[in-house]
């Protein structure tokens, strides 16, 4: 999604597309979708605990507002 | 003519600390700790009558009730600068972190900015936006069918913290709301926060929002900051939002809204029509465009506009989505993906998961009813249970006639811990969702220059207030005869203050500013000891109210500041002293201050036993001479009284206060049996 400010000192390398077609998002193809989710997926088995319950019951003990 | 606004976000960091046997310890030390690393690390200046520091990029880090540590960005001007001071705020915790870690070798310590908590018992954490505006925050109610449906961009997704199942839902905070407006922020959490502290000048007030998830994708929150900005400008320029669109039962639509990633869910407007998010969206989209050609919004309106129009017609089909790099922008509809790929990986499809929760919920509610102790459903729990058990035969019938197996039970209640640790480690710090933006997967960018943000970590915005600030911070860090607050600088050494009007441009020194003589020292100590009454800290609050009695500074309306202080420590005496003082001065009042005054005479005579029937006729004739739409901040003094006195004068009580902050008409008050009474005349 083109969002990226026009003209902000800090952020000079921005993109000046003005055309509706270069702002539509792309469509991935099946491989590149299955790329992501692949990759996703091994993102989240590297970071999860051996022991979910453990995990959410020690973590993040008390809440705030 | 174009506007400026200001934009801030507030984030509660949750803070977990684990010794070197992985076994977590109390995190308050380890808090503390990083409050003196982060004083020691970056340049800063302690807080003028406030806890915590001031950075030199304008922004605010204290220890928060609860000892979780807050970041406050700096005001920003457009929502660009904000998300940049919110990743700003990422690596400066990063880096305190770092340096704890260092120092208390081999403790680990886990900082999360997810602001929803998996827990037995459901925890909540601050993500509080704010947003200069002209008006007290009653004039916004119109916004909120707007902030109920904005959820389709500004949802982070996760799931119901309070389902015993795998409930997806599109904001997980909307289930830690329970009311449609309020002024308290950490019980009775409401759609529209009515905190009025401007923490501004020049007549500006401040728009507190505690309703919004706390997101990764910087598309999220630039449009959840831009968008916001934008519709309150638009109000702020004149375009109030009229009836048509007024939603019946905004709680409900919520639920609805949070609970449909299809996004074709409806709810129903005052005027009976069934109108879905998108609906909502578009509405508010047009009367902004329209504001927009009339002028009066910010300079960057265009691009947010342009954004906003193309994220709804993005997910006008949420179907087509799938399988797009579309998927990879919005916080909510990557988790959709990914944790839709986990369900098929153990063999549950995502269609399945209602059967399943209606199972887990009915066992868990037998499971109960036998063992009140439970908390909630373990895989250990249920592969113990035998299938003869009269709490598995409850569902067994159900789960045979969908195709269901008691023995992939176990399975299933393993599945949800594992999608809950994954949705709490989506925002932890280098977490789930950072290292999908660094592998790449994400495509939710906006920032095309990295180092803007590591420049925002030690530098202020260009703009606004925040400019002065962090160029004051940067100039004398560290030293002990400097200090600040949002509203303005301290000079220790000259006694001086310069104040911090919202576009100030630059700074003003005033000699009157520190020996509690002015009227702007004296205004500033209302607003110090609001905030301070807000935090708990009474005996502070006391303080700054004594030196407006001895200041002869609104006195009716101080009194009663000093009245509820009292009440809420137990000082009886000194409460009925402030009341009656208050009431000899209603004259020179404004009614509703001879209301707060009679409603604190009535809350210490229930408090004592006395009779206050007379009380209550007085304050029903103050009621019917005026409109009261000015916030009160009661809620520690309601939860005071909430053992202390019996239940209907409690209910009546909470229910004035609510009349007398305009949240509430007085008509409703008439099914309280103790306000079946007669008007009694004032003198």
């Amino acid at each position: 999604m083109e969002l990226q400010k026009k003209t902000a000192r800090t952020e000079p390398q921005v993109n000046e597309t003005d055309s509706p077609e270069e702002t539509l998002p792309k469509r991935d193809n099946l491989q590149q979708s299955a790329q992501r989710l692949t990759a996703a997926r091994e993102v989240i088995n590297r970071t999860l605990s051996q022991n979910s319950d453990t995990f959410l019951r020690q973590s993040k003990q008390r809440g705030g507002q | 003519m174009t506007t400026n606004t200001l934009i801030g976000i507030e984030t509660e960091y949750a803070l977990t600390v684990l010794d070197n046997n992985g076994c977590c310890t109390d995190s308050s030390t380890p808090a503390l700790s990083l409050l003196a690393i982060a004083n020691k690390r970056f340049q800063s200046l302690e807080g003028y009558n406030s806890k915590g520091i001031f950075f030199a990029n304008g922004g605010r880090f204290y220890i928060d009730v609860g000892n979780h540590p807050e970041y406050c960005t700096p005001e920003c001007t457009n929502p660009w600068d904000l998300v940049r001071y919110v990743l700003a705020g990422d690596l400066i915790m990063a880096e305190l972190v770092r340096e704890y870690e260092q120092n208390h070798t081999p403790s680990r310590a886990l900082v999360f900015r997810g602001n929803t908590g998996y827990g037995p018992q459901p925890e909540a954490w601050a993500c509080h936006e704010n947003y200069l505006c002209r008006f007290p925050p009653t004039r916004y109610k119109n916004i909120i069918p707007f902030l109920v449906s904005r959820i389709v961009y500004t949802g982070s997704g996760g799931f119901d913290p309070f389902s015993p199942g795998i409930s997806f839902t599109l904001s997980p905070r909307s289930h830690f709301l329970t009311t449609v407006t309020s002024d308290s922020t950490m019980d009775s959490r409401s759609i529209l926060n009515l905190r009025d502290q401007p923490l501004g000048g020049n007549g500006y007030h401040r728009l507190h929002l505690i309703c919004a998830d706390a997101l990764g994708s910087e598309v999220g929150m630039f449009l959840q900051a831009g968008v916001t900005a934008l519709v309150i400008a638009m109000i702020d320029a004149g375009g109030l939002p009229d009836e048509q669109l007024m939603l019946k039962n905004p709680m409900a639509a919520l639920r609805v809204f949070s609970a449909d990633p299809t996004l074709t869910a409806t709810a129903i407007t005052t005027e009976g029509n069934q109108v879905s998010a998108i609906d909502i969206q578009r509405y508010y989209l047009a009367l902004v465009c329209r504001q927009h050609s009339c002028g009066g919004l910010p300079e960057w309106s265009e691009q947010v506009l342009k954004g906003w129009e193309m994220t709804l017609d993005m997910l006008q089909n949420t179907h087509a989505l799938q399988g797009t790099d579309r998927e990879w922008v919005l916080d909510w509809t990557i988790k959709r993906a990914v944790y839709t790929a986990m369900c098929d990986a153990e063999g549950f499809e995502w269609e399945s998961l209602k059967h399943w929760n209606n199972v887990a919920a009915k066992l868990f509610q037998e499971m109960k009813r036998n063992t009140p102790a439970i908390e909630l459903l373990t895989p250990e729990m249920v592969k113990n249970l035998s299938p003869e058990r009269s709490e598995a035969k409850e569902v067994i019938g159900y789960l045979n006639n969908n195709g269901m197996m008691w023995s992939d039970l176990p399975r299933f209640l393993k599945l949800r811990l594992q999608l809950l640790e994954a949705d709490t480690r989506f925002l932890e710090l280098g977490g789930i969702f950072y290292k999908m933006n660094e592998a790449g997967i994400l495509n939710h960018n906006i920032l095309t220059d990295r180092s803007a943000i590591d420049l925002a970590v030690s530098s202020p915005p260009e703009t606004g207030r925040a400019a002065l600030r962090g160029a004051f911070v940067k100039q004398n860090a560290h030293s002990e005869h400097h200090q600040c607050t949002w509203e303005m600088l301290a000079n220790l050494r000259t006694r001086q203050v310069a104040p911090l009007n919202p576009f100030q441009n630059n700074i003003v020194w005033k000699d009157e500013g520190m020996d509690g003589t002015s009227s702007n020292s004296i205004m500033n100590n209302r607003s110090i000891a609001l905030t301070c009454y807000n935090n708990g800290e009474y005996a502070a609050a006391i303080h700054y109210l004594q030196e407006m009695i001895d200041a002869d500074c609104e006195l009716p309306s101080t009194h009663c500041h000093l009245a509820r202080i009292a009440i809420i420590t137990g000082d009886l005496d000194e409460a009925a002293e402030h009341t009656n003082a208050a009431w000899e001065l209603r004259d020179e009042a404004q009614t509703y201050i001879v209301a707060r005054t009679l409603w604190l005479k009535i809350a210490i005579s229930m408090l004592q036993s006395c009779s206050y029937r007379t009380l209550l006729g007085k304050l029903k004739t103050v009621i019917q001479q005026d409109d009261f739409d000015a916030e009160w901040s009661m809620s520690p003094v309601l939860d005071y009284l909430e053992n202390k006195i019996r239940h209907p004068e409690h209910a009546l009580l909470a229910a004035l206060v609510e009349v007398l902050s305009g949240s509430r008409l007085p008509d409703s008050l008439e099914v309280f049996h103790l306000w079946n009474i007669l008007p009694q005349p004032l003198d």
